[in-house]
C-alpha cells in the first residue's frame, strides 16, 4: 500500500471476497474436531452422557450448526478479518473521545500467553495469587497519585459501568444520611452516560445546555438547576468539544453549598493526567477508563475497566472484594467490607487482564512518562487543529480562540450547505483513502454534521498529515466530484451503505435461522 | 417488494422573489410585480431540481403527479422521471391555484413536495390539513415552519428514504407563517397554523438536527412526567393546558379532547373550559391556584407571545413564574438558535422576570435547563 509523497493519499483497496456464510460452507458429516473416546471406566459409569439431561430438556432434532474442518474454518475467518479495517491496519485518529492510543503488543502478548497470568484463577485461595493482588495494588497506588483521590476499584467492566457504581454509591450515602435526594446534574456535553447511569440508578436527570460563546454550560444556570433535591453532579471535564472548564472548582463548591457530591467522569484523561487532579477541584468520586487513557485496547465491546476513586469519606461505600494489605506485607480479599458498602458490581475482581496492561504501561512510562504522553497528547491535537482549520468546509463550534485539550468535534455544516454532502458521506469515503472511520459525535448532534478527532499521544506528525491529507482531499472532491463522494465507498467489500436509523429494521437478519426463514430455505 | 410510490410536486414558482429585492416576503401580486421588476430572478424551480436530482437513483420506483407549467411540470419535461400533470392555472399563478391543485392531490398521492415559503406551506395546510405527509423545500424568504427541510438536497434526500423504506413514521410539524403586512412594519406577529406530518428522518428536516431516537422524542415520557407531577399537586389545582401538538399530547394522554391551536382548562381530571379567551383566563387565574403547561413553538423557541397571545401578561403574574412548566421533547430544543427559548408578552418588565434559566420536562424523571430571553 504505497504513499504518494507529495499528496500524502494512498492507492488502496481493502480486501474483497465474495466470502459465503459459514452455515453455507456447511458439508454434512464433516469436523473440526474429534475429541477422543472417553476412558473405559467412565463409559461404564455413564454409557450414555446424554441421560444426565432430562427428557423433557432434550432436543428432538440436532442443533442446525454449520460442519466444516479446522482448515477451512481457519481460512474462512482469516478472509473475514482481511476484510476489516483496525488501527493495526489504519492512522486511526478518528475515533475521538476514545482515546485510540497505540498499546504495546508486549502487553497483549504478557496477557494472552504468560502462564503466571493465564492459568490463575479468581477463585483460588489469595495466599495463591499474591502476584496479580500486589499488581492491584500498586495500580491503586499510582491512580491515587494521579488522581488524588484516596482509595479505588477496579470492578467495573466500563465507563459506563463505572459511572453506574458511582451512581450507586451517591444513592446509598444519601440513604444512609436519610436524605431524601433524587436528582442529578449533568451537561448536553458530558458523556451520555453521566446521564443514563443515573437514570438507570433511579435519578432524576437535569441536563444543561451550553453557553455558546463559553462553550461550557454558565455557572448561573448551573446554580439555577441546583437545589437541596440535587443529590450529585456527574460531568465530563474537558467535555466532548475539548474545551476544558477551568472554573470547574466553582462548580464543584456550588454543589457542594447545597449539600450533594461532585462526581467527574474522566473516562478520557488522556489530555491532563500528571497535569491537573480531580482532588484539587474538589471532586468526591472519579472514575478513569483503563481501557482507553491507561493502553488497554478497546473496542468490540470490552474487556475493559472503568475504574472508580473516592474520598476517604465514601471509602466505606466502595464495592466489594477490597484488595487489602496485611501487616506483614501479603495481600488478601476483603469480601465483607464496611456495613454501608454497595456490594458486589461484578464476578469476582474486576476484569484483571485490564489492569495488568494499565500496570505494565504505568511502570514503562514512569510519573515524568505520563505527563509528557498527556503533553504529547495536547500538543498533537493543536497542530491537527491548525491542519483541519484549513479545510473547506470546515468550521469548529463554541468557545472562538480557546484552545481545546485532547481533541475537537469539528462540524461539517459549511460543506452541507454548499454540496448538500455532511458528515456520513465523507465518512463513508474515507475507507477508499485507507482511514478506517471517524467518530460523528455523541447524541444528541447539537454540533451539526459533527465530526470528532483525537490523535492522542501514539501518532506522529506524518500520520497526522497523512490523516489530514485525506480529509482534505475528501473536502475537495464534495466541492468539484460530489458523485464519487455519495456513492462510496469504492475500495471497499461493501458498496452504498446507509445508516442504520434509516434502514427498515424488519429487513434486518440476525440469525441464520431468520435468514432461511425469509429466503425460503427450510 | 418495493411499492411505487407517488410523490405530488408542487412548486410555487414566485417564492423567494422578494427576499432578495428587499421587500421581505413575496405575498400579494402587486409586491411580486415590484419584485420582478427590481430584477428578482425565479429560483423556487431550480431548488426543486435540486432536491429531485437527490431520488434519481430510484426514479422507477416512483411516479410523480405535478402542477402543471412552471408549477412543476416543466421541470420533470427532459427529467427522466415518468409524471402526470394535475390541475390547471391560468396565465399568473395565484396562491389559490397552490389550494385548488393540492386538494386535487390529496387523495392520490403517498406524499407531497413542495417548494415555497411559509405562505406556500399554510396554503398546503389549508388545503390538505394533516391528511397526507409533506416535505417542503424551501424557496421562501420566510422559512419558519418545521415542515421544511434544512435546504433542497436535504429534501430530497429525506424523500430517497421515504421512498425506499418500506415503513416510515411521521411526526407533526407546524405551520408557522407571519403577517407580512406587520412585518413589512417591523412588527413580528406571526401565528401558528396548524400542524403535518413529515417523514421522521433524523437529520435533514427544519428542526431535528439530531439524529432519530426515542431518547430525544420522547413524548409518552413527557406524558407521564405530568401525570406524575399532577398527582403531587393539591385535588383543586386548575391547569391551563397551552397550544402546540405536545401539550395536545399530554392532553390525550390524560383522557381529555383538548384543542390543538387554544388554551383549555382542566380541573379534577376534566376539561373545565375549552378554547378559552384572555378575558376568561384573567377570571380563571384570579381566583384559582393554577399551574400552566406550555410548549416552545419549533425552530424559533418562543413560549410566550406567539400562538398563545391570550395569556397576557396580568395572566402570567396571577399564575406565577414557579408555576409554569414547559414541555418539549428534546430533540426540539436542541434544533432552536443556541438553544434559546424566547419570551415576548408585550410587558417589557415581565419578560425580564420571565428571562435566566428554565427547566423543560423533556421526558420521565429527565429536564434540560435552557437559557430564556
Amino acid at each position: 500500500m504505497a504513499r504518494n509523497k507529495e499528496t500524502l493519499l494512498r492507492d488502496f483497496h481493502e480486501a474483497k471476497w465474495d466470502e459465503p456464510i459459514i452455515y453455507e460452507m456447511s458439508t454434512p458429516g464433516e469436523r473440526g474436531i474429534i475429541p477422543p473416546a472417553a476412558d473405559p471406566q467412565i463409559v461404564e459409569e455413564v454409557p450414555y452422557a446424554e441421560d444426565l439431561i432430562p427428557k423433557v430438556l432434550r432436543r428432538k432434532k440436532a442443533p442446525d450448526l454449520p460442519e466444516v474442518g479446522q482448515m477451512r474454518v481457519n481460512r474462512h475467518y482469516m478472509r473475514l478479518s482481511q476484510e476489516t479495517m483496525g488501527d493495526d491496519v489504519s492512522v486511526d485518529i478518528g475515533e475521538g473521545t476514545c482515546t485510540m492510543k497505540y498499546s504495546p503488543k508486549i502487553q497483549e502478548h504478557t496477557v494472552a500467553h504468560n502462564h503466571k497470568i493465564t492459568d490463575i484463577h479468581p477463585m483460588q485461595d489469595p495466599s495463591t495469587m499474591q502476584g496479580i493482588l500486589e499488581i492491584y495494588h500498586e495500580v491503586e497506588r499510582y491512580m491515587k497519585s494521579i488522581s488524588g483521590m484516596d482509595c479505588f476499584c477496579f470492578q467495573p467492566g466500563g465507563g459506563a459501568h463505572a459511572v453506574f457504581t458511582n451512581a450507586s454509591i451517591v444513592r446509598r450515602y444519601f440513604r444512609d444520611r436519610g436524605e431524601d435526594r433524587n436528582e442529578i446534574i449533568t451537561t448536553i456535553f458530558s458523556h451520555p452516560c453521566d446521564a443514563g447511569s443515573p437514570a438507570t440508578a433511579g435519578f432524576k436527570v437535569i441536563d444543561l445546555m451550553n453557553d455558546p460563546v463559553q462553550g461550557y454550560p454558565a455557572l448561573e444556570a448551573f446554580k439555577a438547576a441546583l437545589s437541596e433535591r440535587t443529590a450529585a453532579i456527574f460531568i465530563t471535564n474537558p467535555e466532548d468539544t475539548g474545551l476544558f472548564n477551568p472554573r470547574i472548582k466553582e462548580y464543584v463548591e456550588a454543589a457542594h453549598a447545597v449539600g450533594a457530591l461532585a462526581v467527574y467522569d474522566q473516562a478520557n484523561v488522556n489530555g491532563i493526567m500528571g497535569i491537573t487532579r480531580a482532588r484539587e477541584a474538589g471532586f468526591d468520586l472519579i472514575h478513569y477508563n483503563l481501557h482507553k487513557t491507561f493502553s488497554s485496547p478497546h473496542g468490540g465491546m470490552g474487556p475493559g475497566c472503568g475504574a472508580i476513586g473516592a474520598k476517604e469519606e465514601l471509602r466505606d461505600y466502595m464495592p466489594v472484594p477490597r484488595i487489602v494489605k496485611n501487616a506483614d506485607g501479603t495481600f488478601d480479599l476483603d469480601w465483607n467490607g464496611s456495613e454501608h458498602t454497595i456490594g458486589q458490581v461484578r464476578s469476582f475482581f474486576g476484569n484483571a487482564q485490564v489492569v495488568l496492561r494499565a500496570y505494565m504501561w504505568l511502570r514503562s512510562l514512569g510519573p515524568e512518562g505520563v505527563r509528557e504522553a498527556a503533553m504529547c497528547a495536547v500538543l498533537n491535537n493543536q497542530y491537527m487543529i491548525k491542519q483541519i482549520e484549513k479545510i473547506k468546509g470546515v468550521t469548529m463550534y463554541y468557545g472562538e480562540g480557546k484552545r481545546r485539550i485532547e481533541q475537537c468535534r469539528y462540524s461539517w455544516e459549511q460543506l452541507q450547505k454548499d454540496t448538500g454532502l455532511g458528515t456520513e458521506d465523507v465518512l463513508r469515503r474515507m475507507v477508499d483513502y485507507g482511514c478506517e472511520h471517524y467518530w460523528e459525535s455523541h447524541h444528541p448532534h447539537i454540533v451539526p454534521e459533527p465530526f470528532t478527532l483525537e490523535p492522542t499521544d501514539s501518532f506522529s506528525k506524518n500520520d497526522i498529515d497523512e490523516f489530514v491529507a485525506v480529509m482534505k482531499k475528501i473536502a475537495e472532491e464534495c466541492y468539484e466530484n460530489p458523485e464519487i463522494v455519495r456513492t462510496a465507498p469504492h475500495n471497499a467489500p461493501c458498496h452504498g451503505i446507509k445508516n442504520y436509523y434509516e434502514e427498515d429494521p424488519e429487513k434486518i437478519i440476525c440469525s441464520w435461522r431468520q435468514y432461511k426463514k425469509i429466503y425460503g430455505e427450510d | 417488494m418495493e411499492r411505487i410510490k407517488t410523490v405530488g410536486l408542487i412548486i410555487n414558482p414566485v417564492a423567494g422573489i422578494g427576499g432578495p429585492a428587499g421587500l421581505k416576503g413575496s405575498d400579494g401580486e402587486q409586491i411580486q410585480k415590484i419584485a420582478l421588476q427590481r430584477g428578482a430572478v425565479r429560483q423556487s424551480g431550480k431548488r426543486a431540481e435540486t432536491a429531485l436530482n437527490q431520488i434519481k437513483g430510484c426514479a422507477e420506483n416512483i411516479r410523480i403527479l405535478c402542477a402543471p407549467g412552471e408549477m412543476g411540470e416543466e421541470i420533470l419535461r427532459n427529467s427522466g422521471f415518468s409524471y402526470r400533470v394535475a390541475g390547471t392555472t391560468g396565465e399568473i399563478t395565484v396562491p389559490e391555484d397552490t389550494e385548488r391543485i393540492a386538494a386535487q392531490m390529496k387523495d392520490s398521492v403517498d406524499i407531497l413536495l413542495f417548494a415555497g415559503g411559509d405562505g406556500t406551506a399554510r396554503n398546503i395546510y389549508n388545503a390538505v390539513g394533516d391528511s397526507v405527509p409533506v416535505i417542503g423545500i424551501p424557496a421562501g424568504v420566510k422559512i419558519h415552519s418545521g415542515v421544511f427541510a434544512i435546504n433542497p438536497s436535504a429534501a430530497g434526500k429525506v424523500l430517497e428514504a421515504f421512498i425506499t423504506a418500506s415503513k416510515i413514521s411521521c411526526r407533526m410539524a407546524e405551520v408557522i407563517d407571519l403577517d407580512e403586512e406587520q412585518y413589512r412594519n417591523g412588527r413580528i406577529g406571526d401565528t401558528l397554523y396548524g400542524y403535518m406530518p413529515v417523514p421522521s428522518i433524523g437529520a435533514g428536516m427544519q428542526n431535528p438536527k439530531a439524529a432519530s431516537h426515542n431518547g430525544e422524542n420522547d413524548l409518552e415520557g413527557i406524558c407521564a412526567e405530568i401525570r406524575d407531577m399532577m398527582a403531587q399537586q393539591p385535588g383543586d389545582t386548575v391547569y391551563i393546558m397551552g397550544a402546540g401538538s405536545t401539550v395536545q399530547a399530554v392532553e390525550s394522554f390524560l383522557g381529555i379532547d383538548g384543542t390543538l391551536l387554544g388554551l383549555d382548562v382542566l380541573k379534577d381530571g376534566k376539561l373545565i373550559a375549552k378554547d378559552v379567551t384572555a378575558e376568561e383566563l384573567v377570571k380563571i387565574t384570579a381566583s384559582e391556584k393554577c399551574r400552566l403547561v406550555l410548549t416552545a413553538i419549533g425552530g424559533q423557541g418562543h413560549i410566550f407571545g406567539r400562538g398563545n397571545q391570550q395569556l397576557k401578561p396580568d395572566v402570567i403574574r396571577n399564575i406565577g413564574i414557579d408555576n409554569i412548566w414547559i414541555v418539549a421533547a428534546a430533540s426540539k430544543i436542541y434544533s432552536l438558535p443556541q438553544q434559546t427559548l424566547l419570551v415576548d408578552t408585550g410587558d417589557a418588565s415581565l419578560d425580564e422576570q420571565l428571562a435566566g434559566y428554565h427547566q423543560v420536562i423533556v421526558g420521565w424523571q429527565e429536564r434540560l435547563v435552557c437559557r430564556v430571553m
